[in-house]
């Protein structure tokens, strides 16, 4: 046998200092985004390859006499996911004005434009917890919108790709995110626990006023996520008096698993694309 | 004549079936312990085809894994050189061992692959270890005679 030993020693050497610096470039800038455009067309690529049988019953379907119906019942259902989606902030803020905490300092508009997206699959990486949704900048999609589900709050956009965007969910290591308990208008923020369904509220002294089966809303503050959509449930929480702060665990309100759909707005003032008209066909 | 050419049509051909294995949509449960396709597929062609699919190879492979999974540009990519640069330099022991016997191989490869994404992982976004991530890579090890038995069919088919 020819292949030496040492040279494949070699070549491996030499592609660990290029994955390397790969790697650290990727982290640290934005260099490496056109391939990550080439990256939503492979998967577009290997998706439609797998999808074919899908698709196929799909068209078949479609051309079922009553076209009608199906067109009418497709779009009544993307509209329901629209108004449910909106209305969780009226019930919020009815819990609000009970509170009679008026001192709100973000004016809140409820006519924001939102766009409908496709939940294409969850990501494979065990080790993060995103999703893939079938728009992109084509759509006007931009890193750090929004997602929501029909129940509440989902994540936000971490990368956007031509007909494909990642969205980062609130369960994800990496993400943070300033809440609100409903019943009282406690402040505190909440971290990914790398597990489906689950986060972490570390930061909450043993006094706080807080129990299980309390509800937490995005609190407006930061920014970038809009006040008031239910994020999660207070599940466990294990006060230990050797530690400063609570372990509190909190289930999302918006299960992955049962999401289909995902609504993307334009919430965050100031810098928010407002001039790209969402299509919320 | 023809083997050569076939084989370098089936070589690719497999690595896509198996990116479209990664792919496909799995449920909860079961992607936990979604094992490794694409990893099976690179330990075959590297033990029986180690001149043809070598470390550079496995390479790229892991880098369009990368692409694909929308995971940090370089990591599967040298993930998969490594487990090619173990097969490559070890395959003439690996041939001799039993299929259970290179079925803790593939076991050792794909725990410290897992280890390794851990790592990066780590370094990024200070993920913690946690058992369900190795269970994958058990799973891995489980499917490797069911996977060497179909390439090495499919292999013999081109013949």
């Amino acid at each position: 046998m020819s292949i030496s030993r040492s040279s494949a020693f070699y070549r491996f050497s030499l592609l660990l200092v290029v994955s390397i610096a790969m790697m650290i470039i990727d982290y640290r800038s934005t260099l490496f985004h056109p391939l990550r455009l080439l990256g939503s067309g492979l998967n577009i690529a290997v998706e439609s390859i797998i999808g074919l049988p899908k698709i196929a019953t799909e068209t078949l379907y479609r051309y079922y006499p009553d076209e009608q119906v199906h067109q009418e019942l497709a779009r009544l259902q993307q509209q329901q996911t629209i108004l449910k989606t909106k209305l969780q902030r009226y019930e919020a803020l009815e819990a609000e004005y009970r509170r009679l905490t008026t001192l709100l300092a973000v004016s809140q508009k409820f006519d924001q434009p939102v766009l409908l997206a496709e939940l294409i699959r969850v990501g494979a990486d065990p080790f993060s917890q995103k999703i893939i949704i079938n728009r992109g900048v084509e759509a006007g999609v931009y890193v750090g919108q929004p997602a929501l589900a029909p129940q509440g709050l989902i994540g936000q956009v971490s990368e956007v790709g031509y007909h494909r965007s990642v969205i980062t969910q609130i369960t994800d290591y990496s993400h943070a995110l300033p809440v609100q308990v409903l019943r009282n208008g406690l402040h505190t923020i909440i971290h990914g626990s790398g597990r489906a369904d689950r986060i972490h509220a570390p930061y909450l002294p043993s006094q706080a006023d807080i129990r299980p089966g309390d509800l937490l809303i995005t609190s407006g503050l930061g920014g970038r996520f809009p006040a008031g959509y239910k994020v999660a449930y207070i599940t466990d929480i294990i006060d230990d008096a050797n530690q400063a702060f609570l372990h509190i665990t909190a289930e999302t309100v918006a299960k992955i698993g049962f999401i289909s759909e995902v609504l993307l707005v334009w919430g965050a003032p100031a810098e928010s694309a407002q001039s790209v008209t969402p299509t919320s066909q | 004549m023809t083997r050569p050419m076939s084989l370098n049509f089936i070589i690719p051909l497999t690595f896509i079936i198996g990116l479209g294995l990664d792919l496909l949509p799995y449920p909860p449960w079961l992607a936990v312990i979604k094992p490794d396709w694409v990893l099976l597929i690179l330990f075959y062609w590297c033990l029986t085809e180690p001149r043809r699919v070598g470390v550079g190879y496995g390479w790229v492979i892991g880098l369009v894994v990368d692409l694909i999974h929308y995971s940090l540009l370089g990591q599967h990519a040298l993930g998969k050189a490594f487990v090619a640069l173990v097969v490559v330099s070890l395959h003439h022991q690996i041939r001799l061992y039993h299929l259970w016997q290179q079925c803790l191989i593939v076991f050792v490869v794909a725990t410290l692959q897992v280890g390794f994404y851990l790592w990066i992982n780590q370094l990024a976004a200070a993920a913690t270890f946690r058992i369900t991530y190795w269970y994958a890579a058990l799973a891995t090890c489980l499917l490797w005679p069911v996977a060497y038995n179909l390439l090495h069919w499919l292999r013999h088919k081109t013949r």
